[in-house]
C-alpha cells in the first residue's frame, strides 16, 4: 500500500472521512445534492442541534494519534466486509466518501505501527488491533477482526482508532509545529458544508471553525448556476463573485474554484489549468481575485467522480471532468469580462463596475443556488449621458502651483481647479477654434 | 489583446472582393447543406455586422435565415450601428462576441462567425473553446483571423503565439517553423486543438470541417469553419453535392482553399463569363490570358462580386 502518496495532514482527514461517513449513514444525513438544499438543510441543521451534534475529536502527540467520534459507529458486518477487505469491494455505493475503499486501511498504516480500531454500533461492535510488525510476517493479508458487544445506549456508539509507535516520519512531522494549524486549515475546507452545522470537530481540544465558501450576491449581482447529469454524475456549478473586506479589497487566496465531491471539498479556490484556466479562460491574473466558482458533483457510486483517492486532487482524464471543466469557463467567462470591466488598463473614471462589486454580501451556498440565474448577470447604472470622461493625474514641484496661481491671480485655488483651468487655456489656444 | 476597437468604421467592408467571395461560397456550400437536410434557414445567426450588415443581409436573403444577432464591441457607435441595422428582426448587442457564447441557447442549431480583425489572441483560443463547448449539435462555427505576422522577428512570434495560445500551441514549433509561409498552418493547428478541447467530454461529439479558406483584401485572413456534429451529422454532410465545390475542405490537416485574386476588366469577365462553365482548355480569342487564370476563374465565376459606381 503506498503510503508515500499521501501527507499526514491527508490520511488524518481521511480518517474523518471515515467517521463522516459514519455520521451520514446513521444520523440519515445524505451526502447528495439535497445538502445543497437550503430549506432542507435548515430543518435538518435543526434536528441535529435538538438531538445533539455529533463530535470528533483527534487527538495528536509525539507518541500517538488518535480520533475518536460519537458518530454512529461501523457495524461488524459493515467493517468485515467493507472497511478492513483488501481489494474491491463489492457494492461501493454504501459508503459516498471511500474511494476504492483505500482510505482508512491507507491512512492507519502511513501513521504508525500499532494500531487499534474500536467501534460499536446499537447492534453490534468490533475491535482490530494489529501490531503491524508482526502482522507484516503473517501472509494471510486479512485483519484480525473480533466481534464485540453493541453499545447500550445511542449515545456510547462510535468509533475509537488510537495509532501509536508513530513512523519516524510522522514523528517529525507532528514535531514541526505547523502541524496542527494546517490540519484545522484542511479540516474546515474539507467539510465546509458540515463543520459546525452537523458535526463538531476537534483538534487537540480546539473546534475547528467553518470556512464557508466566500460566494455572494446582491440585487445587483446575480451568480450564474448550471445543473446537469453527466455519466452517473449530478453536476451542480455556480460561479460569481465574492464578498469584499471592510477595506474595499478581495482576498486573492481564496479567489479561484472549489471543487466539491459528494458534499467534500476537493479542490480550494484553484486558479490553474486543472480548474480550466489558460484553458477556456484567460491564465488568472490577480484582477481575478473577486471570483468564486463552486462545483459539487454527486455520484451514489464514489467511483464515477472525478477525484483521485488522495481527494486532494481531480483526474483530468476523466470525461466527466474534462466536460465539467468546458462548462466551468463558459459559465465563468462573464464574470471574468465584468472584472476586466472594473479594471480596465486605460484612463477611463472609475467604472460603475466597483460600486456594483462592493453590493455583494457573502451567503449561504445554498441562498447563492436558489437565487442564481443562468448566466451571471449584473445591473449597471445607466452610464452617465455625455461624452466618455478621463482623469489626469501628474505632479509638479509645490512652488510652481504656487507662482501658477499667482500668475492666475486666484491664490485660493485648489490644485485639480489650476490643472483644469491651465488644460482648458491650453486647448482654448492651441486647439480648434 | 481584450480591448479590440471595432474595425467597422475603418473598412469598408463591403467592397472587399475576396472576402465577398468567401461569403458567397460559405453560402453556397449551406445551399447544398439545406438540400441534404440541415434545415439552414431555422438556424440563428450570430455574427459580428459592424455597420454594414453584409453578411446578414446575405444570409436573410439567400438562406431565409429570420433570426439573426449582431454583436458589437465598440459601444461608442450604437447609435451609428443601430440607423445602419437592415432588417428589424436583427438583434443587437454590445459586448464582446465571446460574452455572448455563454448565452447561446443550448436548444437551437446556431450558424457562430468569430470574425476577428486581429491575429491570433487569447480571445480567439478561449473563444474558440467555449464556443464548441457551447454550440448545439448540428450548429456552424466559423473563426477569421488576421495573419499578419506579430511585432518583431519570428522569435518574438514564437512568443507571441506562445503566450497568447498557451497549451494550444504546438510544443514541437522551433523558431524555424514561425516563418510567414507558415503562419496559416500554426494558426490552423491552434484553433483546430481550441475546438477540440472545447469538445471533450461531449460524447460523440466532434468537429466536422468544412472551411479552410485564405484570402486577402489588405493583408492574408484565415478563415476556419465546419459543424459541431455527430456521426449522424458527418453522414449528411456526405451526403451533399460537395463534389464540384473546390472550396469545400472536409479535413483542416489538407491545405487552406486560397481565394484567387483576379484582375479582370469587367469587359473581360462579361466575356469570359458567357463562355463558363469552360471546358479545359478553352481560352478567349479576343485578348490573351492564362489557362491557369481561367481554371480558377471557372472556380470563383459564380461567387465574384461586381461592383460599380452609381451616381444616385
Amino acid at each position: 500500500m503506498l503510503t508515500r502518496d499521501i501527507s499526514l495532514e491527508a490520511a488524518i482527514v481521511d480518517l474523518v472521512d471515515n467517521s463522516i461517513d459514519s455520521m451520514a449513514r446513521t444520523r440519515g444525513l445524505s451526502l447528495d445534492e439535497s445538502l445543497l438544499d437550503e430549506k432542507a438543510m435548515d430543518r435538518k441543521a435543526k434536528a441535529f442541534r435538538e438531538a445533539g451534534l455529533p463530535r470528533i475529536d483527534i487527538t495528536i502527540d509525539e507518541k500517538h494519534v488518535s480520533i475518536e467520534d460519537n458518530c454512529g459507529g461501523i457495524s461488524y458486518k459493515n467493517a468485515k466486509d467493507e472497511v478492513f477487505r483488501f481489494g474491491r469491494v463489492a457494492d461501493p455505493k454504501r459508503s459516498r466518501l471511500s474511494v476504492y475503499g483505500i482510505g482508512l486501511k491507507r491512512a492507519v498504516f502511513k501513521i504508525g505501527r500499532d494500531i487499534t480500531i474500536a467501534s460499536k454500533t446499537t447492534k453490534d461492535g468490533f475491535l482490530v488491533q494489529i501490531n503491524v510488525d508482526e502482522w507484516a510476517k503473517t501472509d494471510h493479508w486479512q485483519f484480525p477482526i473480533e466481534e464485540q458487544d453493541p453499545a447500550r445506549t445511542d449515545s456510547k456508539t462510535g468509533t475509537r482508532i488510537m495509532i501509536k509507535r508513530l513512523t519516524d516520519d510522522v514523528e517529525a512531522r507532528i514535531g514541526d509545529g505547523k502541524l496542527l494549524g494546517k490540519l484545522h486549515e484542511l479540516i474546515s475546507k474539507a467539510y465546509t458544508l458540515l463543520v459546525d452545522r452537523f458535526v463538531i470537530i476537534h483538534v487537540n481540544g480546539a473546534r475547528v471553525k467553518a470556512q464557508p465558501i466566500p460566494i455572494g450576491l446582491s440585487s445587483k449581482v446575480t451568480p450564474a448556476r448550471e445543473q446537469f447529469d453527466y455519466d452517473g454524475v449530478r453536476i451542480t456549478m455556480v460561479a460569481g463573485l465574492s464578498e469584499r473586506s471592510a477595506d474595499g479589497e478581495w482576498t486573492l487566496d481564496r479567489a479561484g474554484w472549489y471543487v466539491l465531491c459528494n458534499g467534500r471539498t476537493v479542490i480550494f479556490a484553484d486558479k490553474g489549468d486543472l480548474t480550466g484556466w489558460g484553458v477556456g479562460l484567460p491564465q488568472f491574473v490577480s484582477k481575478y481575485r473577486g471570483f468564486v466558482g463552486v462545483v459539487f458533483l454527486f455520484s451514489e457510486n464514489p467511483e464515477a467522480l472525478p477525484w483521485t483517492t488522495t481527494k486532494r486532487g481531480l483526474n483530468l482524464e476523466s470525461r466527466v471532468y474534462q466536460r465539467v471543466r468546458n462548462r466551468m469557463a463558459v459559465l465563468a467567462r462573464p464574470v471574468v469580462t465584468f472584472l476586466n470591466n472594473m479594471y480596465p488598463s486605460g484612463e477611463v473614471e472609475e467604472p460603475g463596475e466597483r460600486a456594483i462589486a462592493g453590493t455583494v454580501k457573502q451567503q449561504d451556498i445554498g441562498t447563492v443556488l436558489r437565487k442564481s440565474g443562468i448566466a451571471f448577470q449584473i445591473s449597471m447604472p445607466e452610464r452617465p449621458s455625455g461624452p466618455p470622461m478621463v482623469s489626469i493625474q501628474y505632479k509638479v514641484r509645490k512652488d510652481r502651483l504656487e507662482l501658477a496661481k499667482k500668475i492666475l491671480q486666484k491664490p485660493s485655488w485648489a490644485a485639480t481647479r489650476v490643472g483644469e483651468h491651465t488644460f482648458n487655456y491650453f486647448l482654448g489656444h492651441e486647439g480648434p477654434k | 489583446m481584450n480591448a479590440q476597437a471595432s474595425s467597422s468604421p475603418k473598412v469598408p467592408y463591403d467592397l472587399r472582393t475576396a472576402k465577398q467571395i468567401e461569403r458567397r461560397m460559405i453560402i453556397d456550400a449551406f445551399q447544398r447543406m439545406g438540400q441534404s437536410g440541415f434545415k439552414i434557414g431555422d438556424y440563428k445567426y450570430i455574427g459580428m455586422g459592424g455597420i454594414y450588415f453584409v453578411d446578414f443581409v446575405l444570409f436573410h436573403r439567400l438562406l431565409g435565415i429570420q433570426m439573426m444577432l449582431s454583436v458589437e464591441r465598440d459601444e461608442n457607435i450604437k447609435k451609428r450601428v443601430q440607423f445602419n441595422r437592415p432588417y428589424r428582426s436583427i438583434e443587437l448587442e454590445y459586448k464582446a462576441i465571446g460574452d455572448v457564447i455563454p448565452f447561446i441557447d443550448q436548444d437551437l442549431k446556431h450558424i457562430l462567425w468569430l470574425d476577428y480583425d486581429f491575429i491570433m489572441s487569447n480571445t480567439v483560443v478561449t473563444d474558440a473553446v467555449n464556443a464548441s463547448a457551447q454550440l448545439s449539435v448540428g450548429s456552424v462555427l466559423l473563426i477569421t483571423v488576421d495573419l499578419k505576422p506579430p511585432p518583431g522577428k519570428p522569435k518574438d512570434w514564437k512568443i507571441h503565439f506562445q503566450t497568447e495560445a498557451l497549451d494550444f500551441c504546438n510544443p514541437a514549433w522551433r523558431i524555424s517553423d514561425f516563418r510567414q509561409s507558415n503562419l496559416p498552418r500554426i494558426n490552423i493547428d491552434i484553433i483546430d486543438a481550441a475546438i477540440r478541447q472545447g469538445l471533450t467530454g461531449r460524447p460523440n461529439v466532434k468537429f466536422l470541417p468544412l472551411f479552410n479558406f485564405l484570402y486577402a483584401d489588405g493583408h492574408e485572413m484565415l478563415t476556419v469553419g465546419g459543424v459541431i456534429g455527430t456521426d449522424a451529422e458527418d453522414r449528411m454532410l456526405d451526403g451533399c453535392r460537395f463534389g464540384d465545390a473546390p472550396y469545400i475542405r472536409r479535413k483542416l490537416s489538407d491545405k487552406p482553399y486560397r481565394v484567387p485574386k483576379m484582375i479582370l476588366t469587367r469587359k473581360e469577365r462579361v466575356s469570359l463569363d458567357a463562355a463558363m462553365p469552360a471546358k479545359p482548355g478553352w481560352h478567349p480569342k479576343e485578348f490573351e490570358m492564362d489557362e491557369e487564370v481561367i481554371a480558377l476563374y471557372k472556380e470563383v465565376y459564380r461567387f465574384f462580386p461586381t461592383y460599380a459606381e452609381l451616381l444616385l
